[in-house]
């Protein structure tokens, strides 16, 4: 019970995410689904109120509260939407607003990247494969989906666990350095304790330190500098999967689809 | 810190999501489109420990992990056309005969929802007033 009393601002939006997505999943007829609209936002609201914490630069938060809100929307609509056609939109909208994150987080490169290749290139592949292999009308899996309740269950266990180890308990809040999976301390803390051992990271190279980081000439550096052979790597897989795709493909001589 | 904690709790939303949407959803399409937002949110995570050490593994990480989604869509795509060729259908649980024999399917027996579009409703103007009758008129006049 105490526990519960410590953390149910923890428990709480999970319960109502719980139902929310549950009863948002399609199943059966369509019905009307307000109820499960307005608990959902009040449990995104609860997670963006009281679990994300506002930096303090006021630019930054708000763009950063409108980037997350959009994803987190735009992926439940993604994944209780009842036409496939609709949610491939909605993931598009998803990988727009991951793709502001980047931006928020100095990677302007793979910002562009993501756009260029999910939003460009994978959603319309998406969408012609949609275009080529949907039946008419709406379709009886689309309607139902696989037992929504256990499985909305579960992943929001599996969220509440995570949210447990990442946020910071009162006692490390409030007792000072912190140990276990994350440690979340800022730097300055970091580098009291432990001074930086540079041979601890041996992939780092010099062309990879602080006054290249979040330009295109580091990033560029660090993977044909580091990752070279990694890259070379990267690049056979993905000439051996397009090989692939062409032989698993239907051919035209073996009929129409 | 607290914006790494913000972009991790983001990025394990997203992740959540995915996973949710991919164990519900039955449109081999959606469940595609589910394991892409769970790549999301794990890049997320990668680029925020990247900004947050200063360093940039984490980006490079990333762009393999745009890589292998590029892969692995491309692969997925054409199994999906494989798979609707045989069986006309995009159902996922048409292909669940790859399990043990002895153990029964999971999957209930579901309602069947009529396949028809429901009927679009337009709306209709209501008329006002009596309408005007001219043909009487004209035919008596001339």
């Amino acid at each position: 019970m105490q526990w519960l009393e410590e953390h149910w601002l923890l428990v709480l939006p999970m319960v109502l995410g719980t139902f929310a997505v549950a009863r948002l999943m399609p199943k059966g007829e369509p019905r009307s689904s307000l109820v499960a609209r307005l608990v959902g936002l009040a449990a995104i609201g609860i997670v963006g109120g009281t679990l994300l914490q506002p930096t303090g630069a006021a630019l930054n938060d708000v763009l950063f509260f409108l980037f997350a809100g959009v994803a987190v929307l735009a992926a439940i609509l993604m994944i209780t939407h009842r036409n496939p056609a609709y949610s491939a939109l909605w993931f598009a909208v998803v990988t727009l607003a991951v793709c502001g994150l980047f931006l928020l987080q100095s990677a302007p490169f793979l910002a562009s990247a993501t756009v260029i290749v999910y939003a460009g290139a994978i959603i319309v592949t998406f969408l012609f494969v949609l275009m080529l292999a949907q039946q008419a009308g709406t379709t009886n899996y689309d309607q139902n989906s696989r037992q929504p309740g256990v499985a909305t269950f579960t992943g929001f266990v599996l969220l509440g666990a995570l949210l447990f180890v990442l946020l910071p308990s009162k006692e490390q809040a409030t007792t000072g350095p912190v140990t276990g999976f994350v440690s979340l301390a800022p730097k300055v803390i970091l580098a009291a304790q432990s001074p930086p051992d540079q041979s601890s990271t041996p992939q780092s190279t010099s062309a990879t330190t602080a006054e290249n980081f979040g330009t295109m000439r580091g990033l560029g550096r660090s993977l044909f500098g580091d990752y070279l052979f990694a890259v070379e790597l990267a690049g056979t897989l993905l000439l051996v999967a397009s090989i692939g795709a062409i032989v698993i493909a239907p051919k035209r001589s073996s009929g129409k689809l | 810190m607290v914006v790494l904690t913000n972009y991790l709790i983001v990025g394990s939303i997203l992740f959540v999501l995915g996973a949710i949407g991919f164990l519900t959803r039955r449109n081999l399409i959606t469940l595609m489109l589910s394991a892409e937002m769970m790549l999301h949110g794990v890049s997320l995570n990668l680029v925020a420990f990247s900004n947050f050490h200063q360093n940039m593994q984490g980006q490079a990480f990333t762009a393999f992990i745009l890589t292998v989604a590029a892969c692995e869509a491309g692969i997925a795509l054409a199994l999906i056309l494989t798979l609707y060729k045989r069986s006309k259908s995009l159902d996922v649980n048409l292909w669940s005969q790859l399990g043990e024999a002895d153990i029964e399917s999971p999957h209930e027996e579901e309602p069947a929802v009529p396949t028809a579009q429901p009927a679009q409703v337009f709306p209709q103007l209501t008329p006002t007033g009596r309408s005007p009758q001219f043909q009487k008129e004209t035919a008596n006049r001339v």
